[in-house]
């Protein structure tokens, strides 16, 4: 069983007819789509409108969606042509020709470029980004060391449960406990922010 | 293969499950439950499921950390207006189950009544010298050939068959053979 697992049963749930599902998917995966997409469109509209053309396509697409590759493969490429479709119906091409995530999507997120970040964002929305990574990197910070450690090696390393209690010499259960308290303690940091932001923008 | 240290301790709390499904850590037998906890909400994402999510996101590229609430929102309600999916493949299935459900009663009805028919033919009164029991009499017609043969069916048939149900040739004074079924424990 993994994350790829996971993501399946949900599609296979979507593919079912239960729709909340493929909301999860969306809450899950829609980040990464917008941060793609807006290395080929500048406009933060146009990107809103294409994510959101993406994740409809996909789910119009599903019935035909038979596992063989990950779903966020298969989500990236449908995200892809819509922004190209989507140029190539204005006449343009896209700003930059230099698309990492793109070209393969199955590496982890490490890369880090703040221009296409102020592209995406009005100044409000570049503030609240801002105010979620300081407020994410902080309460990491001052998590106790074994905390700390755990949720880095899974959510940063990719490792899974097993690899991580060898590496801390401890037993899966507490691997388990470990990453919750982690999780729970940085969410606990980071509701206000998001309450508000909520407030303001829904 | 899970791990039994992985399957769900007792007590656990639907955040604590969340975090591990969320890792593939969970056992494939809660799966089912913890995900349908989490798509009972009808049109909005669970908040924990959206927190943890962007956590980890954050921790992999701050660049993640822009929360487009505002898109998000677009999209479910695009959602919303969708008809809900009955995948091709899903529906040969139930294509096939389905047929499977008319065809085979309707075949195995057929069949029931085709082997009534077949026993019941020879003895209803005006067609005793039906075609197919006339063959069984023709038969008949040598006593010694026949006796052997009803001999030899029965030590070979009370050998074959189910404990308690004994089937038995007779032969009936007028030459026919008829077979019937009678418990082993009745006569």
């Amino acid at each position: 069983m993994s994350e790829r697992d996971i993501d399946q049963q949900l599609v296979e749930r979507v593919q079912r007819g239960d729709k909340q599902a493929f909301a999860l998917l969306v809450s899950k995966y829609q980040r990464k789509i917008e941060r793609l997409v807006s290395r080929m469109v500048r406009d933060p509209d146009e990107i809103s409108d294409i994510t959101q053309e993406a994740f409809i396509k996909a789910y119009r697409a599903l019935p035909k969606f038979r596992g063989d590759s990950a779903f966020y493969t298969w989500l990236y490429r449908i995200a892809i042509n819509c922004a190209k479709n989507y140029l190539a119906g204005r006449g343009r091409r896209p700003y930059t020709q230099s698309s990492p995530n793109a070209q393969n999507p199955d590496d982890r997120e490490t890369f880090e470029d703040n221009e296409n970040l102020s592209d995406i964002n009005t100044p409000e929305s570049l503030l609240m980004s801002k105010q979620v990574a300081e407020t994410v990197n902080q309460a990491v910070d001052d998590l106790p060391e074994d905390l700390r450690t755990a949720v880095t090696l899974r959510e940063i390393e990719g490792m899974s449960y097993e690899e991580i209690a060898q590496a801390m010499h401890c037993p899966i259960g507490t691997v388990r406990s470990r990453i919750f308290r982690a999780r729970e303690a940085i969410a606990e940091r980071l509701r206000p922010l998001l309450d508000t932001a909520k407030d303001k923008r829904w | 293969m899970m791990k039994p240290q992985l399957a769900h301790p007792a007590g656990e709390t639907p955040k604590e499950q969340l975090s591990a499904l969320m890792d593939g850590a969970i056992a494939p037998t809660q799966i089912d439950a913890v995900l349908t906890t989490l798509c009972a909400r009808d049109g909005s994402v669970p908040e924990d499921w959206h927190t943890y999510h962007l956590i980890g996101d954050v921790l992999r590229s701050t660049e993640l950390a822009h929360d487009d609430a505002l898109t998000h929102r677009k999209i479910l309600a695009a959602l919303r207006n969708e008809p809900p999916l009955v995948a091709p493949r899903l529906r040969a299935l139930w294509q096939r189950r389905s047929m499977r459900r008319q065809v085979l009663p309707a075949g195995a009805a057929l069949a029931a009544v085709a082997m009534v028919g077949w026993m019941v033919w020879p003895q209803l009164p005006n067609h005793s010298a039906a075609p197919h029991t006339q063959f069984a009499g023709s038969e008949a017609n040598d006593g010694s050939t026949l006796a052997e043969y009803v001999a030899a069916h029965q030590q070979f048939s009370s050998a074959l068959t189910a404990p308690g149900m004994l089937p038995l040739a007779r032969e009936e004074a007028s030459g026919s053979v008829q077979i019937v079924t009678v418990s082993a424990t009745g006569e």
